[in-house]
């Protein structure tokens, strides 16, 4: 598979801006205080939402490895058939599903701290992954 | 449930039984489109119930991945003046919630003898199962967070359960041979089945061997996809004991649908709509995970079947593992589980594989595989990655 990138979108272009200079945006609901995924388009309660920054930390709930040519080589593991995906609970409180970059199967765990990484797949936008803390 | 509540299901009910099934060629079989495999079913049924056509005057249709089944369907069987025609989806779960809305259907009035069809044809000569999965997902040409999803691996069904699957087996320290003795047992339960498709019996070390598609899911842990179409019968209680087929009562009935929050707390992987939808179910029927003499359980992955059991309280919380490998759920064990192989060994339509056979089962028409006498049979759906969950509980008795 060749020629992925992630093209941006009027609904997540400020995500992809703070992305570009390395900084994680999540929804907020400025009425209740909820953390949303950056993909939410409504508080539970209806309400719009707004930006914010996440602090980029996390914890591992759960991964998996994809035994496939992945969508982009920065998207591989080292041996280049395989890559790693997982869930993360951000310390805001939401979970995102996320690439898994430069990790060792060892120090997969549930648990484990996690930190925000930038990767650029192709020629697009720089997306969210997470690698050990 | 209060008990106003159960009284009232109970009541609703006993006034059904299923009178008729259909099941067409499944499998790999290609030319024939989901409405041919639908409109095959429904006379198949229909002619097994010991009824006409004229006779049926509700029609409840389920699509697959495929898609298709329509409402041309009617004119396609000749059906005049139906009384209910609709579709319900609720992916995996669709089936039991057709059998659901049929019995509504049926006590309201509305109604009285609905045919539930569910039908697809995603295979293609060819063309791998992974990819016509796989393709479904990617085909929206995805911008913005879903393009960014989708590199996140957020992509076709076996990603999202691998996810359920590790989580549980990090938390209750579940095994991979544990997964695979689930995969082993419906295999010994598929060699007896002649409409299966895989029948050679199959070890431990042959599922860990088989290849990874998604760790920690290896290619034995998976289902197939198949292209067929099955039917059912809905009737009034009182009609289908007049008809062609042993009359199989619904003693109890459930859907749960978590809606996880995906966030802090939740229990994805952990526990699954199964829990509420189950001891709903069974508390509706009476009974409880001792009385169950078969279990007809969702399996589009071995992890999907050993939650479930737990969910339904076969075992404890964490200890679905310690149950598949005891070999209770195969062939002579004390839990007979997924009898024709399910959706792992025989074919996959699917909530209609797991209902079908258990209307085989309780039919006592199961041959070589047969049960002996069961009185209580649990079914099981589940759709999206445990998104949606369906409880039914059968019986060849009327429930006292």
């Amino acid at each position: 598979m060749t020629g992925f990138s992630v093209v941006r979108d009027e609904a997540s272009a400020p995500f992809f801006d703070a992305a570009n200079s390395g900084d994680l945006l999540i929804r907020r609901c400025p009425i209740c205080g909820a953390h949303y995924p950056p993909g939410q388009r409504r508080c539970v309660d209806g309400e719009q939402l707004e930006w914010v920054r996440a602090s980029g930390s996390a914890v591992l709930v759960s991964w998996a490895v994809e035994h496939a040519p992945a969508l982009d080589p920065v998207l591989s593991g080292s041996d280049g058939l395989t890559s790693k995906f997982g869930l993360v609970e951000l310390e805001e409180g939401p979970w995102m599903q996320v690439p898994l970059i430069d990790v060792e199967d060892d120090r997969l765990n549930e648990g484990v701290a996690m930190r925000v990484k930038f990767i650029r797949p192709g020629d697009g936008e720089a997306i969210a992954a997470f690698t050990p803390a | 449930m209060t008990t106003e509540e159960l009284i009232a299901a109970r009541s609703i009910l006993r006034r059904v039984a299923i009178a008729g099934l259909g099941i067409t060629e499944v499998g790999q079989v290609y030319g024939r489109t989901a409405q041919d495999f639908a409109a095959e079913a429904v006379r198949s049924a229909v002619a097994d119930a010991g009824l006409g056509l004229t006779e049926v005057d509700g029609l409840l249709l389920s699509n697959g991945l495929s898609g298709g089944v329509g409402f041309r369907l009617q004119q396609e069987l000749g059906l005049r003046d139906l009384r209910l025609l609709s579709e319900v989806s609720a992916y995996g779960a669709t089936a039991i919630s057709q059998i659901q809305f049929a019995a509504l259907a049926i006590a309201a009035g509305m109604a009285t003898t609905v045919v539930c069809v569910h039908a697809d044809a995603p295979l293609k000569e060819g063309v791998s199962s992974g990819s016509i999965y796989r393709g479904a997902a990617q085909a929206r040409g995805p911008r913005g967070f879903a393009a960014m999803r989708l590199a996140s691996g957020v992509r076709g069904a076996n990603n999202g359960y691998a996810l359920a699957a590790r989580r549980h087996m990090q938390r209750y320290g579940t095994t991979s041979a544990q997964l695979g003795a689930i995969a082993v047992a419906e295999r010994a339960w598929a060699a007896m089945n002649p409409r299966a498709r895989f029948r050679d019996l199959i070890t431990i070390e042959d599922h860990q061997s088989s290849r990874w598609v998604v760790e920690p899911l290896h290619l034995l842990d998976c289902c197939m996809v198949s292209n067929g179409g099955i039917a059912v019968v809905v009737t009034t209680a009182e009609r289908a004991r007049a008809l062609a087929q042993p009359p199989v009562y619904v003693w109890g009935a459930a859907q749960t649908h978590p809606g996880y929050t995906m966030a802090k707390g939740c229990d994805f992987g952990l526990v699954t709509g199964a829990s509420i939808s189950g001891s709903t179910a069974m508390g509706m029927a009476g009974v409880g995970p001792a009385e169950v003499n078969v279990c007809e359980i969702y399996d589009c992955y071995t992890y999907t079947v050993l939650v479930t059991l737990e969910d339904y309280g076969f075992c404890g919380k964490g200890e679905g593992g310690a149950l598949a490998a005891s070999g209770e759920l195969g062939p002579g064990g004390s839990i007979p589980t997924n009898t024709g192989g399910g959706q792992l060994s025989s074919y996959y339509l699917w909530g209609m594989t797991p209902l079908s056979e258990a209307v085989i089962q309780a039919r006592g028409q199961g041959s070589a595989r047969q049960v002996d006498q069961p009185e209580v049979v649990l079914v099981s759906g589940n759709g999206g990655t445990l998104d949606h969950h369906a409880t039914l509980v059968l019986s060849p008795l009327e429930q006292s």
